[in-house]
């Protein structure tokens, strides 16, 4: 059964539906697209190879460097600002009360609001004069509230702000997690006199820790290709001085609207390799700190 | 006694306080969705005369001439038709799902609990699968899919959804992994096959966490817009979410309660879904017979 | 089976199996007999109606004749989808684009030349005012037609006007006669006039601002006789874009520069719902004329004018015109089909019946006398007439204009913030895009050596 070639054939074939939709649909325009960020391809004409040169061209670009700059500072931000987010309100859900459904389903919802709609949604919350939140600011006596998504100084903690909104998925990892925590575990804990705060720590965490990384490298990903939500917000704007113009719009428009997919493809092989190192890095860190029961 | 109480009760101020935080957006996108064309630019967070108009107008009911209903004339250009797009995203809904939660299954288990040489290096291939950024996919993968000759059609939207997707397989592999081994062996030991266990043991134990991956498909493919947007150029192809996006892109007079209702309507089954299966997939394992 | 899979069952399963079995279908009713054009457009709502209308009329008429069948659809992002389906092979046969996609996409060969055809099947091109020709045309082809041509004007609240103890029959004649109103037409709270930061705009007089102002942020060096392209470089180090510069940064400065960015960041943008000039926010604005549009619907009472923008020298009155261009994708199936369908669609009658429902000018050089009585714009004669000035500019004609474009909205929006040296901010800029116009030469160079024997203007996708 462990034997080398039997247990290859055996792995093979249980993972074949998903090498077989990489090697039909995927393996091809990687490959293809490997190949053109080495060559300078306005789309329309043949590839021209000019070797390393886009990735040369990259090192001194100075809108690179602004989106790769913006795109690191989301992600330090809203990833861990996301996770402890998503993980408290998952505990408070977990409480077994009346009406729980209802309000699992209030923190769901936003996730399958449209992101077209959600974009035009925040654009009028966060307005300046007329905006919900401003309104309330002002209520509560600041004179001059934020311009938000006007403001170089506040365009990403708005886009920030409006990510934990869309928090509802992780949040439902975390709350199917919670449900795989055996109840012993708890009630030992509770035997042992720990407060609810040692339970958290000693418990609850070490019991999600593989959702916490299931759900951080997701993120990850996530915030290296956030696009379309900042895209609704500032009408295809890329924000006051460039201020909420992240790594895959500037992709985007280098492939699309500059018409250099060369460029744009050697953008995507070096976004490729940080988000691996980024995600190698997180399993290695989280080796010790992550308990598989199975395992 | 007390002390349980103001436990709960401060428990309820919470969940209340962060329900209404989520909730609040959404409330002002139903109040616009009610008010006329007139008071749309107006900051007021209630229409003062409520009309259905704009749910009208979406569903097909606003139009004089009774045949938009039926559904068997062409689509009036722009206008959102939500009866035409939530068939056509149900078709690709219903061709994409048992698909996409079976292979997704399928090459979790493999990933999780075969072991052969390579699984460490092909597992983390399909992972990286996840991070390549669709832009530059987009041009190659149209020439396959118009080489196959299904540009215009709704293939290129369900088909691969048949090769499992590397978001669902992973997620999958993690809830098998925290599926304790010796279940499975003690069945081995009985003479159970590999696929035995899987189907007998492995997914019935799953349910919740194939729920969630049949729940974020939907999701997915209602929402989806990128692939919509490339492979339909037919306004009578539409999906719900490509056609909310060319409301919003109508140049000038884009029509906001429209908009609004729109997606309240978009919205309005997937919630009716979620309220009435969580208890399915968050049941959880523990009370399917599974401890420690 | 529980409670809950029986209601799930009926709530949501019912009648999604209803919905897949009887729900509507898409069908196209394409007579059999009819070879189809596949005709992509960006219009919809009354604009993608009035287009539809004209495409139903051909169908029945000229498109029975000749065995054709148009089918009308319209798209978000016209132009990226062109693109793509283009690049993937599988064009339409006929796309209508925003006009500033023609330069790049004819100089990628993209396009398919017109020249020939438009001959062939009896363009009177002669009829069109030169301007809307002109912006068809790359590099000495044509490669486009006039679909609905736009100029942009000066619109002026009159009633402001007269608040502020202006004539309101006398709008601004050069830039700097427009700040001295717009400074009038700016009215502040003065809650305490000793501090600044306590007085905010409640009422503006002009801006440029490109959050509120969105495509236009680049024009405003053509107005003091500093055009961006001369055919071959970029050109905006130069007088013409540090005098613009100069002119906004004055306003700017007498207004104070921090409460006009309050302003702005709470005012709205002039294509939102919350329009400012519409709600009396905005005294005066650079718009075209669908603006009349609008304030039928959102502000009907509204009491405003339209004057020509101001010209440093109103000896040579600048005009910025633009349009929407029909164009047929290299590749396309049907060439000539689609010709027979341009021709109807430009036939004059029919041109300006379109071009009057979208509240734009005509290209014709001697609009019928109908299409301007029926017009929904009343000032329509003036728009019609801006764009006979030969001091008119579109686009500037660079294959490489979208980039250009994001570094001038990127120069302007740190500008207006002060946040850098405006001299240097302008040389570091022209640098940057000096750089990319070299870089795209040099790699066309490289494909003309590489590929001599294609002719100009073709692309892989017409290869057989």
């Amino acid at each position: 059964m462990r034997s080398g070639p039997q247990s290859l054939l055996t792995g093979l074939l249980w993972t074949a539906p998903w090498w077989l939709g990489f090697l039909l649909l995927l393996a091809g325009p990687m490959a293809l697209s490997l190949y053109i960020s080495f060559c300078d391809y306005p789309l329309l004409q043949p590839p021209v190879f000019v070797g390393g040169a886009n990735y040369a061209q990259l090192a001194g670009d100075p809108v690179f460097h602004k989106a790769i700059a913006n795109t690191i500072v989301y992600a330090a931000l809203a990833i861990p600002i996301g996770t402890a987010f998503a993980v408290l309100l998952a505990v408070l859900l977990n409480q077994r009360v009346r009406g729980q459904a209802l309000f699992r389903a209030c923190v769901f919802v936003p996730t399958i609001v449209p992101l077209v709609a959600a974009g035009v949604i925040w654009m009028w919350l966060l307005n300046p004069e007329y905006g919900l939140l401003n309104t309330g600011l002002r209520a509560a006596g600041m004179t001059n509230p934020p311009l938000w998504l006007e403001s170089p100084r506040w365009a990403m903690a708005s886009l920030i702000l409006v990510s934990l909104w869309f928090l509802g998925s992780p949040i439902m990892i975390y709350l199917a997690g919670l449900q795989e925590i055996p109840e012993e575990l708890y009630e030992a804990a509770t035997l042992d006199g720990a407060s609810a705060g040692r339970r958290f720590w000693h418990v609850t965490l070490p019991g999600l820790s593989p959702v916490i990384l299931f759900n951080v490298v997701v993120g990850i990903i996530a915030a290296w290709q956030v696009f379309a939500l900042p895209y609704v917000m500032w009408r295809t704007r890329p924000g006051p001085d460039r201020a909420t113009y992240f790594y895959t719009m500037y992709l985007f428009d280098n492939a699309f609207n500059y018409l250099k997919m060369g460029y744009a493809s050697a953008m995507a092989w070096v976004q490729l390799l940080i988000i691996l190192g980024l995600t190698a890095l997180v399993f290695v860190v989280s080796r010790r700190a992550v308990h598989y029961r199975g395992a | 006694m007390s002390k349980r109480w103001l436990n709960c009760s401060v428990i309820y101020a919470a969940l209340a306080a962060v329900a209404l935080a989520f909730v609040l957006p959404l409330l002002w996108m139903l109040s616009v969705s009610f008010k006329p064309t007139r008071e749309v630019l107006r900051p007021d967070l209630l229409p003062q005369h409520p009309t259905a108009n704009a749910y009208r107008e979406v569903i097909g009911l606003g139009a004089e001439d009774p045949g938009a209903l039926r559904g068997d004339r062409r689509v009036e250009s722009g206008k959102f038709n939500y009866l035409l797009y939530a068939r056509n995203t149900l078709v690709i809904v219903v061709f994409s799902l048992v698909g996409m939660v079976v292979s997704s299954a399928i090459a979790a288990y493999g990933f999780a609990r075969v072991e052969f040489p390579g699984r460490r290096v092909l597992f983390a291939v399909c992972l990286a699968t996840m991070m390549i950024p669709f832009p530059v996919l987009m041009v190659p993968t149209y020439m396959i899919f118009k080489y196959l000759g299904w540009i215009g059609t709704f293939r290129p939207l369900w088909v691969p959804a048949w090769f499992g997707s590397a978001f669902n397989i992973f997620l999958l592999r993690q809830f098998f992994l925290g599926i304790p081994k010796e279940l499975e062996e003690s069945a081995m030991l009985d003479g159970c096959s590999r696929w035995g266990c899987f189907w007998r043991i492995m997914l019935p134990l799953s349910k919740p966490a194939l729920a969630v991956v049949a729940l974020f498909h939907v999701l997915t493919v209602w929402n989806d817009l990128l692939g919509p947007l490339v492979y339909l150029s037919h306004q009578d192809e539409f999906t719900l979410a490509l056609g909310l996006q060319f409301l919003q892109s109508r140049s000038g007079d884009t029509p906001w309660n429209e908009l609004m209702a729109a997606s309240t309507l978009i919205i309005l089954p997937v919630l009716v879904l979620f309220l009435l299966a969580q208890r399915t997939f968050l049941r959880g394992i523990a009370t399917t017979g599974l401890k420690g | 089976m529980n409670v809950r899979s029986i209601i799930l069952g009926f709530v949501l399963g019912l009648p999604a199996v209803g919905l897949l079995v009887f729900g509507p279908r898409g069908r196209p009713d394409v007579p059999p007999d009819r070879t189809v054009i596949r005709y992509w457009e960006k219009w919809t709502g009354v604009e993608g109606a009035a287009m539809q209308r004209i495409v139903d009329r051909f169908n029945a008429t000229v498109g029975a004749e000749h065995g054709l069948w148009v089918d009308y659809q319209a798209l978000g992002d016209v132009d990226r989808r062109m693109l793509i389906a283009t690049a993937g092979g599988d064009p339409p046969d006929v796309a209508g684009l925003p006009d500033r996609f023609v330069p790049p996409y004819a100089d990628q060969g993209a396009l398919h030349p017109l020249d020939d055809l438009a001959t062939e099947f009896g363009l009177d091109l002669a009829a069109f005012k030169p301007i809307w020709l002109d912006i068809c045309r790359f590099d000495g082809t044509l490669y486009a037609l006039p679909s609905t041509p736009y100029t942009i004007a000066l619109y002026y609240n009159r009633q402001l006007f007269r608040d502020a103890g202006l004539d309101p029959d006398r709008p601004p004649r050069t830039p700097a006669e427009l700040n001295e109103y717009a400074r009038r037409l700016t009215r502040m709270t003065a809650n305490n006039p000793q501090d600044p930061n306590d007085a905010r705009i409640v009422q503006l007089g002009f801006t440029v601002s490109p959050a509120m102002l969105g495509w236009w942020h680049w024009v405003w060096p053509y107005f003091f006789d500093g055009p961006l392209w001369d055919g071959r470089h970029f050109t905006l180090d130069a007088p013409g874009t540090h005098a613009a510069l100069a002119w906004i940064r004055e306003l700017r400065a007498a207004l104070g520069n921090e409460r006009v960015l309050q302003f702005e960041g709470t005012a709205g943008a002039i294509e939102s719902a919350q329009n400012p000039f519409l709600s009396g926010r905005l005294a005066m604005v650079f718009q075209g004329p669908w603006l009349a549009n609008w304030a039928r619907v959102y502000a009907p009472d509204l009491d405003y004018g339209v004057a020509r923008f101001p010209s440093v020298d109103p000896e040579r009155p600048h005009v910025f015109a633009s349009m929407d261009v029909l164009v047929i994708p290299a590749g396309a199936r049907r060439p000539r089909e689609a010709m027979i369908f341009l021709a109807y669609l430009l036939r004059q009658d029919v041109m300006e019946e379109l071009c009057q429902a979208h509240g734009k000018v005509s290209p014709y050089r001697t609009p019928r006398p109908e299409f301007l009585a029926g017009h929904p714009n009343p000032h329509i004669r003036l728009f019609d007439e801006l764009a006979a000035s030969p001091y008119a500019f579109g686009y500037p004609k660079m294959p490489t204009w979208a980039e250009a474009w994001a570094e001038l909205l990127y120069l302007l929006e740190t500008l207006l913030r002060d946040a850098r040296d405006p001299a240097e901010a302008v040389r570091a800029t022209q640098a940057k895009v000096d750089g990319v116009v070299d870089h795209y030469e040099r790699m066309a160079d490289r494909r003309r050596q590489q590929e001599s024997p294609r002719p100009p203007g073709a692309s892989h996708g017409e290869s057989p």
